[in-house]
């Protein structure tokens, strides 16, 4: 149980670091300077940015969760950290489809 | 570096803090250690993307001191990682106790046999196999003593 946690809170933070660094080396290039619509392979920075963003309020929703731990016995503890390994699991899911859109060649 | 990084490192050491420090104690030594060392990950994350902020040429408005005045996390993770030490360390002591009364006892047997009414081939045999077991019980003290050391030095550090 606690393994799974700790495996999906650390796959949450590697994808959050390298959806962040997809978005500065897309910064960086020349193409995406001009007015046109930023994409990084065939993903659109907005979908980049708007997931962050729901990584970023719902790890913030979970460290308010965390924050009430003291307050559950061992077994709803336990069902809370359930709900966040599920939680952190989509979130995972659909980082990866993203970095693997993005990795695509530009169509 | 995005402008989000630093408080979703800050968040996720929080959280990361909260959960661990809840759930360590129900957890088996191996995963206290994997536990420990990817909280320890996530707080140098904080530690290294911290400086960037310091380095802001603005005067620090009152907000901002206000700001940064709250819990000092580092210092809150620090203690309870000095704790964790602590307890293992007297775990290890009660250990160091068992491991010294055991080559006691070994040795009590050993000096036991010498005026034992046991036979020669018997007797020679026993005594190879205490001798052997005060060896071994004597290699794992020595690495347990060291590793106490290690702990010693390390809360001692840690102390104000």
């Amino acid at each position: 149980m606690l393994a799974d946690w700790l495996t999906v809170i650390r796959d949450f933070n590697s994808l959050y670091n390298q959806l962040s660094a997809c978005l500065v080396t897309s910064a960086r290039q020349p193409t995406s300077s001009a007015p046109v619509i930023p994409w990084v392979g065939q993903c659109h920075t907005d979908q980049i940015n708007a997931l962050l963003v729901t990584m970023h309020n719902e790890l913030e929703s979970m460290l308010n969760d965390a924050d009430r731990f003291e307050q559950l016995n061992t077994q709803e503890g336990y069902a809370q950290l359930a709900v966040h390994i599920t939680h952190i699991k989509q979130l995972n899911q659909q980082a990866q489809v993203l970095l693997c859109l993005a990795s695509l060649p530009t169509g | 570096m995005t402008p989000a990084s630093a408080p979703f490192d800050q968040l996720l050491e929080r959280y990361v803090f909260k959960v661990t420090s809840h759930q360590i104690e129900l957890a088996d030594p191996a995963m206290q250690t994997s536990l420990i060392d990817f909280w320890q990950t996530v707080s140098e994350n904080v530690v290294s993307s911290e400086p960037a902020t310091g380095l802001s040429p603005t005067q620090p408005t009152e907000w901002a001191a206000v700001l940064q005045e709250p819990i000092d996390w580092r210092s809150v993770n620090r203690r309870w990682v000095q704790e964790i030490i602590r307890k293992r360390s007297q775990s290890h002591n009660t250990y160091l106790t068992r491991l010294e009364q055991a080559m006691e006892t070994t040795s009590v047997h050993l000096r036991a046999l010498h005026d034992s009414p046991l036979s020669e081939p018997t007797r020679t045999r026993l005594m190879t196999h205490y001798r052997h077991l005060l060896q071994m019980y004597g290699q794992q003290l020595t690495r347990a003593q060291h590793i106490q050391q290690l702990y010693v030095a390390r809360l001692n550090a840690g102390m104000p």
